[in-house]
């Protein structure tokens, strides 16, 4: 089934201001292109959901006192599921992020209930194969989505 | 951020206009909900039903409107899509959040707001 073509596999590729407003416009742009895989509805969340935190995350710490924050996402075909790979060149990614994240607890009070700390348990939560490399001053950061 | 608000009884609906709560709308989200529900002592449901998109500071935010309601009242959330229920289950929030396949009944949507 799957073409070995990585040109035909391609379903987007996309460069875009890496920014809050950069970030919300780049998940109408995916939800919009994924949406025509009706058959696919389930991956097509899971996908808005991680690239979310993954681009978020980004913005908040990689590229945050970059001069030109640019960040580009491309998103293939994959046998089985989709290949997700974005691209920046702000800070490194400090590797335990890599390694799992556990959930913040939510027992407790109501005062004490976390406000943060969801985004890489919702990543590895949903996101399989991940790798990270560092090139030449570039993050590029690869997983799955099954 | 436009979010309708309607009062029935001692219960506040409030009703997000906008397809999402996300990284570059949570503070604004948050400060929005502050002014509607200060001094207010009731029931709160969030009518979730135009919101298609929801992010780890969307929640955050929630949480923190959540910390807003004094006496140890829960935020009920109503009528959440599927990427909502699903980052609110992934997270096990959707135990802390009170959450309504409807809006509860005796209270009032913001959508049929004049």
């Amino acid at each position: 089934m799957g073409s070995a073509n990585p040109v035909e596999d391609r379903l987007l590729t996309a460069r875009f201001p890496g920014t809050a407003e950069g970030v919300r416009e780049q998940i109408q742009v995916v939800r919009d292109r994924l949406a025509h895989d009706p058959d696919d509805s389930d991956r097509a969340e899971d996908v808005l959901i991680v690239l979310g935190e993954v681009l978020n995350n980004i913005v908040e710490h990689a590229v945050p006192d970059a001069a030109d924050p640019w960040i580009e996402v491309e998103i293939r075909r994959d046998t089985p599921g989709l290949r997700v790979e974005t691209r920046d060149p702000g800070r490194p990614l400090p590797p335990a992020l890599l390694s799992g994240a556990s959930t913040p607890s939510v027992e407790g009070e109501v005062a004490d209930l976390p406000e943060g700390g969801f985004g890489w348990f919702i990543i590895h939560s949903l996101a399989h194969d991940m790798i990270y490399e560092r090139q030449e001053g570039t993050n590029r950061l690869m997983f799955s989505l099954l | 951020m436009d979010i309708d608000s309607k009062l029935t009884d001692d219960v506040l609906c409030l009703t997000v206009q906008e397809s999402r709560i996300d990284a570059a709308g949570a503070v604004a989200f948050k400060e929005k909900i502050r002014s509607l529900v200060t001094d207010f002592s009731g029931r709160v449901v969030i009518d979730m039903h135009k919101v298609d998109f929801l992010d780890s500071s969307g929640l955050g935010a929630l949480v923190a409107v959540m910390k807003m309601l004094d006496g140890g009242r829960r935020l009920e959330l109503a009528r959440c899509g599927t990427i909502v229920r699903k980052v609110l289950m992934l997270t096990r929030m959707d135990s802390v959040f009170e959450l309504h396949e409807t809006v509860p009944s005796g209270v009032g949507s913001g959508q049929d707001a004049a």
